[in-house]
């Protein structure tokens, strides 16, 4: 019974990805042919699990060089992602944490499972193995808790995330009229829009996972209430973060080779982490182990006070984000102290896109986010209890929010998210 | 104990969906445009149904129909019960399948068809196929209108729950949208939209030629398909370019729809030939500088084109009817006093 519903799981994504290409289709469907066979050659013969490894790394560097190298042949969707998985996959083989899978269908589905192939998360093999091993029952519970989490990351997307990518987008457009408090509004509102768009995405991810009885790892933690910078990547976009750890951090000693060893490893995996987004990411991943290093010496014993500080410091990093060119990026963040237009702010952002509904709505969502990550785990607890007819009426109710109050149709790209990009 | 549980579990669920379809439907019609005051050419297609549907012509295509023929004017002069079926940028697909559910309602003499639109053979925007589509009776008619008329950007879901394409609009409602939530209001004259204003015509822009002249493939299937079906029906189908002078008719749209109709051997006439006979001044004679006829333009263009339509067509006088005398008397009552208030209607 497994074998049926993975098929059918299986072919659904194939035939979406083919969707975007038949080229990346044959490219996934070769990764995962080499790195299976690599994987169960392993134990004979070592060193496949290293050309495998060494393989995918290179696509995966070559990608990431693009700008620089101007080969553009390895534009493949979700590489980013995938190959992180094989590579873990191929690692813990390797190191005899677990078996090689002998059941292609099962090890091909764990690769190319549609809803997290764009985004994450970045799942690993012995985690997602028994899921696909045992039969899956499609329950009521999984249905109605998947589906508001797909609406729950629907608000965050449409409400929210795309409200606020019209201000940031028309700001970041024109870095020569928009600078100073334009500059900073725009880095703080791409704080939060970068949140709803990603986190919206993986919770429908997640939704529609758990709809067809498949549980993923969480991506998030309510990110933006740590309190310092090293607190943050425990809470943002965490399957990346676990994988840099484990295959990055610790490899390279970790913490167990004395004090600058230590400092100089968590360095190198931020400017992996920075090299993952995107060669033009390499200073901001740098800034990011430095606050990582040394972020926790300008901790207070006041919470609040941390968490903003974290939120601000984190927010100027997404500078980089908001801004690609690091040039572009380090003026903006200088002209939030030299450019003085604060007086004329409030009389500027109204012209950026957003109609005063637009402002209310979004507002208002911010203001219902907040509350939401505060109370997440007390909501999903009341939600869990209520009978079918309480959560039918709560899935209704969101999803009239996202259908009256999202931005979508004419005009809009729903369907791509930054993360994706990536 | 569990058969009981069970049955208050989906009679509760039930009870939730209806409730929930009952807001959707009042909140997806409360976002949809009314088209009342503003864009009414929006709510022109929906007045049609309300309508005693026994009308000896109908009017298709496009502005140049609604705008130019007034059907009172020519029940006043020649007794010929008519209805104007045009909407904007009536698209040749758009009037073909405006016409099959027309004859649905009823079967009129004859059809007129205004060719203006032949010259279009993509559909021209989203916003021009609302004001055609929105407000139709779910129909055949309207599945394959829509399919026929979408451009890229669109689908057909938002047709079918409007929410998806006007959800934006909350931000936007008026008083009108309550007041108008389940009710409508007559905002032309059998489908007539009046216009008292005066705009000389004063400057043309420049004619320029043309690269290619011939109207497309699927204008012409569309033309033919069109044809067709007023002879299934035993309908006369009478061709007309109405005398609007811009934009502009070229001698080689001209010669095309000349050469269909005598194949066809059916009627067609180019009224901006006839201008001069129809007594038309396009000094006094429109409110837009010669694109479209003000109301004395229409009222001319009307009493010679019923004249036609009698002579020869021999479309009949029906003023003698009790039933349509009463109709439309109070029909030209409403009429006139919306001329003499001499306002946009």
């Amino acid at each position: 019974m497994p074998m049926i519903g993975n098929f059918i799981l299986l072919a659904i994504s194939l035939l979406i990805y083919a969707g975007y290409g038949i080229l990346g289709l044959f490219y996934l469907i070769g990764a995962v042919v080499l790195s299976w066979s690599a994987g169960l050659l392993t134990k004979r013969w070592r060193w496949m699990a290293w050309i495998s490894i060494a393989l995918n790394s290179l696509s995966l560097l070559m990608l990431k060089l693009q700008p620089l190298t101007g080969i553009g042949w390895l534009s493949v969707m979700g590489l980013s992602y995938f190959t992180l998985q094989i590579i873990s996959y191929q690692v813990d083989v390797y190191r005899s944490k677990y078996p090689p899978e002998r059941n292609f269908l099962r090890y091909a589905l764990y690769v190319t499972w549609i809803p997290h192939l764009f985004m994450g998360p970045i799942e690993r093999y012995d985690a997602m193995a028994p899921q696909l091993s045992t039969p899956r029952k499609i329950t009521w519970e999984d249905i109605s808790c998947g589906g508001i989490r797909i609406l729950v990351g629907a608000v965050k997307k449409l409400v929210i995330a795309a409200r606020l990518g019209v201000l940031t987008a028309a700001i970041s457009a024109d870095p020569e009229k928009y600078s100073g408090a334009f500059a900073l509004a725009a880095m703080l509102m791409y704080a939060i829009q970068l949140y709803c768009d990603f986190s919206g995405g993986i919770d429908m991810v997640l939704g529609v996972s758990r709809m067809v009885g498949i549980r993923m790892h969480e991506n998030f933690q309510t990110p933006y209430f740590s309190e310092s910078v090293r607190e943050f990547w425990q809470r943002w976009h965490i399957t990346l973060g676990a994988w840099l750890r484990d295959y990055i951090y610790i490899p390279l000693g970790g913490n167990r080779k004395g004090k600058l060893r230590k400092l100089c490893n968590t360095v190198i995996t931020f400017l992996v982490s920075g090299l993952w987004h995107g060669v033009e990411y390499l200073l901001w991943g740098l800034l990011n182990g430095v606050f990582v290093c040394f972020g926790d010496r300008l901790k207070t014993r006041c919470k609040t006070v941390n968490r903003i500080g974290t939120f601000l410091a984190i927010t100027f990093l997404w500078s980089f984000f908001v801004w690609p060119e690091t040039a572009t990026a380090l003026k903006m963040l200088l002209s939030v102290v030299t450019t003085w237009n604060y007086g004329t702010f409030f009389a500027g952002v109204g012209t950026l896109g957003l109609t005063p509904g637009d402002w209310i709505v979004l507002g208002a969502a911010v203001l219902l986010l907040w509350g939401y990550d505060l109370w997440s785990k007390k909501l999903s607890g009341w939600f869990a209890g209520r009978g079918p007819a309480a959560r039918v009426a709560v899935i209704c109710c969101v999803g009239l929010l996202v259908l009256v109050f999202g931005m979508y149709g004419i005009g809009f790209d729903v369907d791509s998210f930054i993360y994706g990009g990536f | 104990m569990k058969r009981n549980k069970n049955l208050k579990t989906a009679l509760s669920v039930t009870a939730v969906l209806l409730v929930f379809a009952a807001v959707f439907g009042l909140i997806s019609r409360l976002l949809s445009p009314k088209y009342m005051t503003d864009l009414e050419e929006g709510s022109m297609i929906c007045a049609y149904y309300s309508q005693a549907q026994d009308h000896d012509v109908i009017f298709i295509g496009d502005c140049e129909v609604y705008a130019n023929f007034s059907p009172l004017e020519m029940y006043r002069s020649h007794g010929i019960t008519s209805y104007v079926r045009g909407t904007s940028q009536q698209l040749i697909w758009q009037s073909y399948y405006i016409l099959e559910e027309t004859l649905k309602y009823e079967t009129p003499k004859a059809v007129v068809y205004n060719v203006n639109a032949m010259r279009y053979s993509e559909p021209v925007s989203e916003a021009y196929n609302r004001l055609t589509i929105d407000k139709m009776r779910w129909s055949k008619q309207k599945i394959d209108i829509i399919r026929a008329s979408m451009t890229e950007e669109e689908d057909f879901l938002s047709y079918v729950f409007p929410i998806l394409r006007y959800h934006s609009r909350f931000d936007e409602l008026t008083c009108e949208d309550v007041e108008y939530l389940f009710k409508t209001r007559e905002n032309t004259f059998n489908g007539y939209q009046m216009h008292t204003e005066v705009v000389p015509v004063e400057n043309l822009p420049v004619k320029r030629p043309l690269p290619d002249y011939q109207f497309g493939d699927i204008c012409c299937e569309y033309l033919e398909k069109m044809a067709q079906l007023c002879r299934e029906n035993g309908v006369e189908l009478i061709l007309v370019k109405a005398p609007s002078l811009y934009p502009y008719w070229y001698d080689e749209y001209d010669a095309q729809i000349a050469e269909f109709a005598a194949s066809h051997g059916m009627s067609y006439y180019n009224l901006l030939t006839a201008a001069e006979d129809i007594g038309l001044d396009y000094s006094t004679d429109t409110y837009d500088a010669g694109l479209h006829l003000n109301l004395n333009g229409a009222k001319k263009l009307s009493a010679y084109f019923a004249q036609l339509l009698v002579q020869e067509h021999g479309i009949g006088d029906r003023r003698d009817d009790p039933h349509i005398r009463e109709i439309y008397e109070a029909k030209l009552k409403l009429y006139d006093e919306a001329a003499a208030k001499g306002k946009e209607i």
